[in-house]
């Protein structure tokens, strides 16, 4: 290898290396939320339309249910969210995401933090993302909200009609609530 | 001179400090390795945990466990089941940095938060050691949420009907509402029939029945391993009429040949792991049992002379699979209540012979009532419970007394309705007579969903 050919491996390398730095800077917090919230929502919403929508409302093989286990039914597609939320809390993956609502049927999943409220207005209102950071037990977190859109009439007829529901006028495209997601920083 | 006298006497002490330390040290590992562990318990240990108090590793694991190390060890026994139950609040639920305050008040995370053992002065029914009023930490809300509740107390939360912290699988709305208005007793009232037989005959239809000439009985002696006297003719007798000998299981089935001997004989060294080679799920259920936890951790077994509860003590009496079933008989009627009644001798079990509940089981075995129609010890306590296409017996007897609502499905509305059945299982003088009567009282329970139903309309 001649002077000249070492030079210009040594630029290549050091490009190289220099772009990737570029790239794993631009991983920031928002962008990592982002992502996660479009496997959230994507899996979510193949399984209310794919599963629930199609074997509960369409061709009635079955119905979903809260208490599925109990029933031998499946579960509501809020559930299945929340059960995937649960093993990631378990498997210590570094962040965790949790379903809101400022109309909750289940109050526990009302917002409880100051944050929590002002995204699900947020995104109730404006149809917009929220990102923001918080406190939670001494940990500081980035948190983001996103809208969680009815996208089926399965979301719309069970919210309605649950007996604890604290409105009763969904209607598809409808924002019913909001996706949280944190990362801890520190 | 003082200063001198003052050096002897030190001088003096400390050889016999020394050697004070070394015995009671001594002493103490001896116990702690060899000798009576029961010196370092801490205090009297719970219901749930008194069989295996003197295995400290179950819990504790190691000297000075990390609070980890024995949440795992709480995990390692009751997970499964937490999780089969559908446990309303799991661990996972608090892993959510947005329940981090309620933590700091209450660490649901951990089973110790409140289920402290060796605490018997604190300790409550099913190991609890909160006070009884602990929803209050985390549902200080409810009476906006539930105006029907404002006028309940904290502490009567966990009533029997009304809600349980882990297990509520029988305790929602929409199960109580289907269930409304249904008769004291139903017609017909029927048990479901165990599937096990059937089933194993439809795989095997060529296989016959095996007869004497089969086991070749009369070339063997017999050699227990309590050296009881066998009746050999007695044991061909009753086994020719099982359902072992109609499934194909034979002598060497569960006997090891022993032919090293200049005798043929049949030995059996375990009881339990033979009958797990076929019996897996009841062997299963069995070792989760209070009945089986002390095999589960590899202990003698259970006996009478080491219960708490009222049992026969005057012979010792230890627990294995045939404990209650006779392994040649395999006579499911003794198994069901005299194996049962042989040893328990509390006052619920005294009464079992005065209540409806067994009329109806003597009618039963008698032939003079139709099949299912009778209640023994078992319907209630092991009882037959259907899943999908097969019927089975859960051979954990307490599996359903914790809570005892649990009994509601699999037992008691095969012939009750639910609000009497619920009612029933309130009413703790009607259990300590056995059912003898009908509960005093209407569970509130049902009038509440009943306005919920009504303002939904």
């Amino acid at each position: 290898m001649n002077k000249r050919q070492l030079i210009r491996s040594i630029c290549a390398t050091s490009i190289a290396l220099s772009s990737f730095n570029v790239f794993a800077g631009e991983i920031t917090a928002q962008k990592m939320a982002d992502a996660i919230f479009a496997v959230i929502e994507a899996d979510r919403a193949t399984y209310t339309q794919k599963v629930v929508q199609r074997l509960q409302n369409e061709e009635e093989v079955i119905t979903a249910e809260e208490r599925w286990k109990e029933e031998s039914a499946l579960p509501l597609p809020a559930q299945m969210l929340r059960m995937g939320a649960e093993r990631v809390s378990e498997s210590n993956a570094g962040f965790s995401y949790a379903l809101l609502s400022l109309w909750p049927i289940n109050k526990q999943n009302k917002p409880k933090t100051a944050l929590e409220t002002k995204g699900l207005k947020m995104a109730a209102e404006k149809l917009q993302n929220f990102y923001g950071e918080e406190t939670l037990g001494g940990k500081t977190y980035f948190t983001a909200v996103y809208p969680d859109i009815a996208v089926s009439e399965a979301c719309v007829t069970c919210h309605n009609d649950h007996i604890d529901t604290p409105k009763t006028d969904f209607k598809i495209g409808d924002v019913m609530g909001g996706v949280v997601i944190r990362i801890p920083l520190n | 001179m003082i200063k001198e006298k003052e050096q002897r006497i030190k001088v003096g002490v400390m050889p016999i400090g020394i050697a004070l330390t070394l015995i009671i040290g001594a002493y103490l590992g001896y116990n702690l390795f060899e000798g009576d562990k029961s010196l370092f318990l801490g205090g009297e240990t719970s219901h749930g945990h008194y069989q295996i108090e003197l295995e400290c590793q179950a819990c504790h694991t190691t000297p000075f466990a990390s609070q980890e190390k024995m949440q795992q060890a709480c995990e390692s026994c009751h997970a499964e089941e937490l999780d089969r139950v559908n446990d309303s609040h799991p661990k996972k639920v608090f892993l959510d940095p947005r329940n981090a305050d309620l933590l700091a008040t209450l660490d649901a995370r951990l089973c110790v938060s409140c289920h402290r053992e060796h605490k018997p002065e604190i300790t409550r029914d099913f190991g609890v050691t909160l006070a009884a009023d602990f929803c209050f930490h985390c549902h200080q809300d409810i009476k906006e949420e539930r105006p029907s509740h404002a006028e309940f107390e904290f502490k009567t939360c966990a009533t029997s009907g009304c809600h349980n912290f882990h297990d509520n699988s029988m305790l929602y709305e929409k199960f109580i509402a289907k269930h409304l208005d249904e008769p004291a007793i139903k017609d017909p009232a029927r048990l479901p029939e165990k599937t096990g037989l059937k089933r194993w005959l439809k795989k095997n239809k060529k296989k016959l029945p095996l007869d004497v000439a089969e086991p070749q009985m009369d070339s063997f002696s017999f050699e227990a391993t309590n050296q009881a006297t066998v009746d050999l003719s007695r044991v061909v007798e009753d086994w020719k009429s099982s359902i072992h000998a109609r499934t194909d299981a034979n002598c060497t089935s569960c006997h090891t040949q022993n032919v090293s001997q200049n005798h043929n004989s049949f030995t059996i060294a375990s009881v339990a792991p033979v009958c797990e080679s076929c019996h897996k799920r009841q062997h299963k259920a069995f070792l989760e049992s209070k009945h089986g936890m002390r095999l589960a951790l590899e202990l003698s077994p259970m006996s009478t002379d080491k219960a708490r509860l009222e049992v026969d003590k005057s012979h010792s009496k230890s627990l294995d699979c045939n404990s209650c079933h006779n392994p040649h008989s395999l006579n499911v009627v003794e198994a069901a209540m005299d194996s049962c009644l042989g040893c328990h001798q509390d006052t619920h079990s005294q009464n079992y012979k005065n209540s409806k509940h067994y009329q109806l089981w003597a009618q039963e075995i008698l032939g003079e009532a139709p099949s299912g129609s009778g209640v023994s010890c078992a319907t209630c306590h092991l009882p037959k419970v259907k899943k999908g296409r097969r019927v089975t017996v859960i051979h954990n007897q307490n599996l359903n007394l914790r809570p005892n609502t649990k009994m509601l499905r699999s037992v008691c509305m095969n012939c009750h309705g639910l609000e009497f059945s619920v009612s029933a299982l309130a009413d703790e003088a009607l259990i300590e007579n056995n059912f003898i009567g009908i509960p005093t009282k209407k569970h509130q329970t049902f009038e509440l969903v009943k306005q919920r139903m009504k303002s939904r309309q």
